[in-house]
């Protein structure tokens, strides 16, 4: 039997451990405590579940458990297993009120919006409690950026800044360690094995960026280029050495991770797939009558590193079988049905709805064409199975920025003013306002200015709030933000379709 | 006769270049975008002289299609090619210019006169992915499986390389050092040492001017040359080749245009030794 077909019984009967259902869902720096080879966990939607491929482990000395760094959280805790392997906002409320705020996920460093402000106040952690957004640090000028190094090509100023972390003595532009402080979500550990994929058939993008065509950066450990797509701003190239920057910088580790502690994490984050396995109203997203796509065994078992934009792959494959289930109203379709039918054609509009694709800084000027049409499916979410960008390069949505986002008063507002050397950002010109100058704070060029990397599509239902930021509370707003941003003008229909084949994924 | 040429010369500036038979444009432009239906990606198009021009050059893949909100630098050569997005084919290159222009926004809406092709997909022709499309209402664990690869762009990067199997010769935009993606591909296929086996590299590596129909000349800026060496070397020496096998020469100098062409001049040359 093929192993779209199999039900979760099936799988669970396969593998070594039954299914578990963890009610206890925080998983706590430290535990003595088993992560079963596979694992569910609620959400509101349903339930994810978690494949552990290489089976049960003991959590209580795995370093990606354990609190390594002085501040007493580990990797699990901005990656926990009920939210995708990522953080939700719900979790980040519940761990506050179970904790009265002592949770080490709350740490000065980067869980409150400055370190210098005062520690016990809900306030000082208002991004994490409010969009689960997490303090970055980021070094200015950049550290030199490799293949193509360079002199930061802008300046930057505070305009405004409500955390006050950027005009911080301590910690902000002005200080001995000159520092822009910027606030994103910690992005899914899930499915990691695709992320690390190099493009099969793009050629010569397996060597070269689709944008600017330097090379791909090389894993400085191995020499071989890699895709770098695993952060927003892409400066975490492997599983390893995101490891290492996350250690110290979350964890305030104070010494290097040994070879050990590197290669258990790696390992670990290699072999762990997830998905939504379960929705309250479609039920199990396994089985013969589910299409192959859904489930957390399609990222398991699905080919890695291909161009899933075509007829065949449709990049969540076919879900013919659940189109028109609701087709004949007179034969009382129920709630199920109607659901499934829903998803189905959610995945339509997603794969064949065309639209005009304009002004996206480092993806129209790419070479594509200023406007180009495609779906989103065709355009940015292509990677098979995944849904995020196989050809590989962040780009600006214009999440922080006019005219596509309003003006938020939590981030802080920044001035980039770009030399005049300096080949502009193409929409956004050479003085730019921005929350988040994303990928330019490691590149140091103006035309990165804003770009982030394009996510997987996996877990949503279980990691709100969306994009970088933080930026759109539910599913709903994601597809808002989308319809108004590209002037797209899906129906009301359209729209439910797209939220619930999302949360199935 | 020398009298002929003298104003032949003189007025080739400012007209259409009709030497050997040929109609060179050279001019900046907003680019117009147009709707050629609901399934088919836009195209852009400038009108120029009286004259409606389509911009995406004739054989021209990854060079950088037109933006709007950006001027454009058109050269080309008008071909005898069936017309598209309503207006005339060019041979040559566009160079999006990098400064925003917003007076550069219009778009034209879909009129059925001006029907835009399809893009044909090639992977149709492989049996085996005709094979696996005809499976999946069979069985649907067909549309997650690896469809067969092609090469991509893989008749345009042979016929580069088989045009010369020891020279490359790489264009540029107008003041840019971003090389296509055929001539990325082509770049990796040249180097290959199972192909042509080579000791050195010799790089010649050249920027230009380019005389608009206007009369005016522009001129890439100071040092092009030698950042699109830069970038080169970089690259050759990321893909293994030791940079001591590397013999770069920069000609730092614009060479002179004439209107015809003048986008070959911005080039880099490499030949194996």
């Amino acid at each position: 039997m093929a192993w779209w077909a199999l039900a979760d019984s099936d799988y669970n009967v396969r593998g070594t451990e039954a299914a578990v259902t963890v009610e206890n869902s925080w998983w706590a720096p430290g535990e003595d405590r088993i992560f079963p080879a596979y694992s569910e966990y609620e959400n509101e939607s349903g339930r994810i579940g978690i494949i552990n491929q290489s089976g049960p482990i003991d959590t209580k000395n795995h370093p990606f458990f354990k609190p390594l760094g002085t501040n007493g959280r580990a990797c699990v805790t901005c990656h926990q297993p009920s939210d995708g392997m990522s953080l939700s906002v719900k979790t980040v409320r519940e761990r506050w009120k179970a904790s009265d705020g002592k949770d080490p996920l709350f740490a000065a460093f980067d869980g409150s919006d400055c370190p210098d402000l005062p520690q016990n106040e809900k306030s000082s952690h208002s991004l994490l409690l409010n969009k689960g957004l997490i303090r970055i640090g980021m070094p200015w000028p950049p550290e030199t950026y490799k293949p193509d190094p360079t002199e930061p090509e802008f300046d930057i100023e505070v305009v405004r800044d409500p955390t006050g972390c950027n005009l911080s003595e301590e910690w902000g532009l002005n200080s001995a360690n000159p520092t822009v402080s910027v606030y994103r979500r910690p992005r899914p550990v899930l499915n990691i094995a695709h992320m690390v994929e190099l493009p099969h058939g793009v050629g010569p993008h397996n060597v070269f960026f689709y944008s600017d065509k330097t090379l791909l950066p090389k894993d400085p450990e191995t020499g071989e280029f890699v895709q770098g797509i695993l952060m927003a701003d892409a400066r975490g190239l492997t599983p390893r050495n995101q490891a290492k920057d996350a250690a110290k910088n979350h964890l305030e580790l104070k010494r290097p991770l040994t070879e050990k502690e590197l290669q258990a994490i790696e390992e670990f984050e290699l072999q762990l797939f997830g998905a939504q396995s379960f929705d309250k109203v479609g039920g199990s997203l396994s089985g013969s009558s589910t299409p192959p796509g859904l489930g957390p065994q399609a990222p398991a078992n699905i080919p890695r590193g291909r161009l899933g934009n075509n007829p065949v792959n449709k990049v969540f494959g076919d879900f013919s079988m659940w189109e028109n289930l609701d087709s004949d109203p007179a034969s009382g379709a129920d709630e199920e049905a109607r659901f499934k039918a829903s998803v189905a054609r959610g995945a339509s509009v997603f794969f064949n709805r065309r639209f005009y694709i304009n002004d996206v800084g480092a993806y129209n000027d790419k070479g594509l064409g200023n406007p180009f049409k495609r779906s989103c499916a065709s355009g940015c979410h292509n990677t098979l199975g995944m849904g995020m960008d196989m050809g590989p390069f962040p780009m600006d949505l214009g999440l922080n920025n006019l005219p596509w986002q309003n003006t938020r008063d939590d981030l802080p507002l920044f001035k980039v003013t770009c030399h005049e050397d300096a080949i502009p950002q193409s929409y956004l010109g050479r003085i730019i306002y921005t929350h988040d100058p994303g990928r330019a704070l490691v590149t140091g060029r103006c035309r990165d200015v804003g770009a982030a990397m394009t996510q997987q599509m996996r877990a949503l239902a279980a990691r709100a709030p969306y994009f970088s930021n933080g930026s759109s509370d539910t599913l709903r707003e994601l597809v808002d933000f989308y319809d108004r941003r590209f002037n797209i003008g899906y129906s009301e229909q359209e729209k439910n379709d797209l939220v619930n084949f999302m949360r199935t994924l | 006769m020398k009298h002929i040429v003298r104003m032949v010369c003189l007025a080739l500036p400012f007209m259409h270049a009709t030497a050997w038979g040929s109609d060179y444009i050279n001019f900046i432009t907003c680019p117009i975008v147009r709707d050629v239906g609901p399934n088919v990606d836009a195209c852009f198009y400038a009108q120029y002289q009286g004259e409606t021009y389509h911009l995406n050059p004739v054989g021209v893949i990854d060079w950088g299609r037109p933006q709007l909100k950006h001027r454009l630098l058109v050269e080309g050569e008008v071909t005898d090619d069936a017309e598209y997005c309503g207006g005339k084919q060019i041979r040559g290159r566009i160079t999006v210019l990098p400064d925003i222009d917003l007076s550069c926004n219009e778009y034209t809406p879909f009129h059925a006169s001006i029907v835009g092709k399809q893009r044909q997909d090639k992977r149709a022709d492989n049996p085996k992915y005709r094979e696996m499309f005809a499976m999946m209402e069979k069985d649907p664990s067909v549309s997650v499986q690896a469809v067969p690869l092609g090469v991509p762009m893989e008749s345009a990067i042979k016929k580069i390389i088989s045009s010369n199997e020891r020279e490359l010769t790489i264009y540029f935009p107008y003041n840019r050092d971003r090389i296509d993606g055929v001539t990325a591909g082509a770049l990796l296929a040249f180097i290959d040492p199972e192909r042509e086996a080579f000791e050195r590299i010799a790089i010649q590596s050249y920027q230009a001017q380019t005389l608009l129909d206007s009369g005016e000349r522009l001129n890439e800026k100071e040092g092009m040359a030698a950042q699109r060496a830069e970038k080169l070397v970089r690259i050759l020496s990321g893909l293994g080749i030791s940079e001591k096998k590397l013999d770069v020469v920069v000609d730092g100098n614009n060479i002179n245009g004439n209107g015809m062409h003048d986008w070959k001049n911005r080039h880099i040359k490499l030949i194996l030794q």
